[in-house]
């Protein structure tokens, strides 16, 4: 047995860190709060996975990220480690988002943009919502991306998890989408493409459903 | 489609959980980090726990009773109970909080709705609205009114309202012990201009009956904001939650001290709605 992969959570400064360090540990991850490049250069104390988490608004980690945290972020990206963005984690994957008024740059390392939620009977969007694979990830080429990443349809395809979110992603290339949700409209609520993967939930606060989805993350970093 | 919410409330003084009935009498009953355990496997979609004794005698959330509880749990938890700071709020974030309660401070400084959500997002700030029937208009008169001896601060003896803004309910701070003048209906659609995620919605004359929500007070106020209400006060029975989540249009039904007696479980409550076509999570 291998020792417990380390996973850098990324700290902007903000919010609740402590439920994604809990549900990592209990994924059999070992969680280390990191927020400076220094924490993910490449080397013998590089962490194996990183973790975007995030709850607030677009702007100020978005802000935090448009120096060399970014360019940290981005490498370890194109190192191939694996990267799980929770909630505002996955929206900041992408290329810009409206959330403040404007259009503000985001990490790009999926191609799309973030907007408010449609449609919406109430907002934010919070509480426990289902999960299904897209109709269109039948086809080939679709099962093909889908399969290049680390996570499984079979953990998330109809289960609940936990939303707490009042704007959402969109990629531009529909097939990263792995998952999706209705709420006014039908949004993706998982997306990845090869090391990089988001989920607009919380699953650390997702049950057991939650858990295997941070399981699949640990053991894509113990690789 | 989104589920609705069973929301099992932990009221804890001390450290440890205690039962509320009208918010006086407290008995213990029990260490809130077993209920909490107790109640996530019972298929509890989330918890909140109140720490009633803060309103009134100044005191924080006791931080460490919140990471115990946070840290077992793997549903979300909102914590409330004396939170009168933006340092406050961080403090309970940190210490594992999904969210937190604000009743009290948020009517007398409302600008902390707005700056809690500004920092950490709307969908982390919950206004507590407590209310209490003013009229005997649509429902009866109001057991709280009649077993408290006195009529609202601001109704006269015949229980018509006197403000600018009248209606059936007023919102009251402190635990309950006092009026704020406002309308319970026009307080919630405020917080929610101000920046609320939530209005945790707790009629006092039900709270601690049993005798189920008072479904007009939850239909007025979830018609009146675009935000989730949970329904809270009178939660006795799993067809209660039922009326309050369909004719209430509540999104959420919190229960305390029926689940605490264990007269009920948050299991039987939730296939007692999935019987009835209701989405939940099971």
């Amino acid at each position: 047995m291998s020792a417990a992969p380390v996973i850098a959570v990324l700290d902007y400064g903000l919010g609740n860190l402590a439920s994604v360090v809990w549900g990592i540990q209990r994924a059999g991850g070992a969680a280390r709060i990191v927020s400076s490049t220094g924490d993910l250069e490449a080397g013998a104390g590089a962490p194996d996975g990183l973790v975007l988490p995030g709850v607030g608004s677009f702007g100020p980690p978005a802000k935090v990220l448009t120096g060399p945290l970014g360019d940290a972020v981005r490498a370890t990206a194109g190192a191939g480690r694996p990267i799980l963005g929770i909630c505002l984690g996955m929206q900041l994957l992408f290329q810009w988002s409206e959330e403040d008024g404007r259009a503000s740059p985001g990490l790009g390392l999926l191609e799309g943009g973030v907007r408010r939620l449609d449609g919406a009977p109430r907002l934010p969007h919070m509480g426990w919502n289902r999960v299904r694979v897209p109709a269109e990830q039948n086809g080939d080429a679709a099962s093909a991306v889908a399969a290049d990443g680390f996570l499984e349809s079979g953990d998330f395809d109809d289960r609940h998890f936990y939303f707490a979110h009042s704007y959402v992603a969109f990629p531009r290339d529909s097939r990263i989408v792995l998952g999706e949700v209705e709420y006014g409209e039908v949004f993706p609520a998982i997306v990845g493409r090869g090391n990089v993967a988001g989920v607009q939930f919380h699953p650390e606060r997702s049950g057991a459903a939650g858990r295997a989805i941070l399981e699949r993350f640990v053991t894509a970093c113990s690789r | 489609m989104l589920a609705k919410r069973i929301i099992p409330c932990l009221d804890v003084k001390d450290g440890r959980v205690v039962k509320g009935v009208n918010y006086v009498n407290l008995a213990d009953a029990g260490d809130p980090a077993e209920q909490a355990a107790r109640y996530e496997e019972d298929g509890a979609d989330e918890l909140v726990i109140l720490d009633i004794s803060a309103s009134e005698e100044g005191r924080q959330a006791r931080l460490a009773t919140v990471r115990a509880v946070a840290r077992r749990l793997t549903i979300p938890l909102t914590v409330g109970g004396g939170i009168r700071t933006l340092e406050d709020i961080t403090e309970l974030l940190r210490a594992g909080a999904d969210k937190v309660s604000v009743n009290t401070a948020a009517w007398r400084d409302p600008d902390l709705i707005t700056r809690g959500a500004a920092r950490f997002g709307r969908q982390c700030i919950v206004v507590a609205v407590d209310a209490r029937r003013v009229t005997g208009v649509a429902g009866g008169v109001s057991d709280g009114v009649s077993a408290g001896g006195a009529p609202a601060d601001r109704a006269p003896a015949n229980g018509v309202p006197t403000g600018e803004q009248p209606g059936l309910w007023e919102a009251r701070i402190l635990g309950g012990k006092e009026s704020t003048g406002q309308d319970a209906v026009v307080w919630a659609a405020e917080a929610e201009r101000r920046g609320a995620g939530e209005i945790l919605l707790t009629s006092i004359d039900r709270d601690g009956t049993n005798q189920g929500y008072d479904i007009s007070l939850t239909h007025a106020v979830a018609e009146a904001v675009h935000i989730p209400v949970i329904a809270s006060g009178g939660g006795g029975t799993a067809a209660h939650a039922a009326e309050v989540l369909t004719e209430g249009r509540a999104d959420a039904a919190l229960y305390a001290s029926s689940l605490h007696y264990r007269k009920l479980t948050v299991r039987a409550i939730k296939e007692h709605l999935a019987d009835l076509g209701i989405e939940v999570r099971l």
